[in-house]
């Protein structure tokens, strides 16, 4: 009985795939369904917005590919430039040079002697690039020192 | 190996065309092989907008009208379908052909969005939905035929709501995906054996509700 139901199943499909026809049974009353099902079923797509939609896609797709592979390009460049930085880094760790300090009943300390060596200058410890401004930033302090220095007890 | 152009210009969109004659257009397409098919999703992949257009053109029609059978609603059956297109496409070059083809695939992603669409309108029943999409198949004419024939339509798209799930879903991915047998069974995880068994009763339980509604039971 399984058996038979099983070739039922399978000849049905059969028919259905290459649109065969059989004549009275139960199968050519499914194979008629099958016409009424396939019939109310067949609408066209929204034709013209189809290949709009299409060119949108393919662009948007197109689009995506360029992004993914813009961020890849973007990972490589990071990770080269931390990895040239950290060699960089390593050969300029020496701590900068700041300014002396002012003597006690001094009129205060001389302006600090300019911070590390530009670009390649660091910290010291991770070799991480100095700040281009750090001149700038050493020139302030000793003005900052030398106004400090005055107010000093030991001046007073 | 590689698909033609030749080919590949065979698939005319399918714009302006009726019912049947896409169908037929479409059916005549499928002769592209399992390779071609393979090798026109990898050049897809790569972002080849030609053939990322030849897989809309061909599919889109297909996967909307499987939409619009589930939802029964135009608006949201052409929603469902590009956003099914946007997310092959997003991944269409991570596909790998392990078992399942690219069809079956395809129509995975589509029945989840419709899954998805569902939940959006359980959460927000506001929707316009009176475009059941179904209306204007005769292409404008309103002839006592054309509406005889959408009568008998909406009849038997009420009919096929009322079959059990799993027999529903395998005569639409079937008749409005035309998908084979094994491709349905791709697409709902289930044996080749079991979705024929599956589309035999569906199509048993249709033919007697029919024949129930014609005798006026």
């Amino acid at each position: 009985m399984a058996e038979r139901d099983s070739r039922a199943y399978e000849e049905l499909d059969r028919l259905i795939d290459e649109g065969g026809t059989t004549h009275g049974g139960e199968l050519a009353g499914l194979l008629a369904t099958v016409g009424t099902v396939r019939e109310s079923l067949a609408v066209p797509a929204p034709p013209a917005e189809s290949s709009r939609i299409a060119a949108a896609l393919a662009a948007a797709h197109r689009q995506a590919l360029r992004l993914r592979l813009l961020a890849l390009s973007l990972v490589v460049i990071a990770a080269l430039v931390v990895v040239g930085t950290l060699g960089t880094g390593e050969q300029s760790s020496q701590p900068t040079q700041g300014g002396r300090e002012a003597a006690p009943g001094s009129p205060g300390g001389d302006p600090g002697e300019g911070g590390g060596g530009g670009a390649a200058g660091g910290s010291g410890r991770r070799g991480v690039p100095s700040s281009p401004s750090i001149d700038g930033y050493s020139a302030i302090r000793g003005e900052v020192l030398e106004v400090l220095g005055s107010d000093r007890p030991g001046e007073r | 190996m590689g698909t033609s152009d030749k080919q590949l210009s065979t698939a005319l969109p399918l714009g302006g065309r009726n019912a049947a004659e896409a169908s037929s257009v479409e059916r005549s397409d499928k002769a592209l092989s399992a390779e071609e098919l393979e090798e026109t999703v990898r050049r897809a992949g790569r972002g080849d907008e030609e053939r990322v257009s030849w897989l809309f053109e061909r599919y889109h029609p297909q996967v909307y009208r499987y939409a619009l059978a589930r939802l029964g609603n135009a608006h949201d059956a052409e929603e469902v379908a590009a956003e099914a297109f946007t997310t092959v496409l997003r991944k269409v070059a991570s596909f790998r052909w392990r078992g399942a083809g690219f069809e079956a695939w395809l129509f995975k992603i589509a029945a989840n969005a419709v899954v998805d669409r569902h939940r959006r309108r359980a959460r927000d029943p506001v929707e316009l939905r009176e475009d059941s999409g179904f209306e204007n198949r005769a292409g404008g004419q309103e002839s006592d035929q054309a509406l005889l024939d959408a009568e008998r339509g909406s009849e038997l798209r009420a009919l096929l709501d009322r079959l059990p799930a799993d027999q529903r879903e395998v005569l639409l991915l079937r008749f409005a995906g035309e998908l084979s047998a094994d491709e349905v069974g791709q697409v709902m995880g289930r044996k080749p054996n079991a979705v024929r068994q599956l589309q035999f009763r569906a199509l048993e339980g249709l033919r007697r509700r029919m024949g129930e509604e014609q005798s006026g039971g």
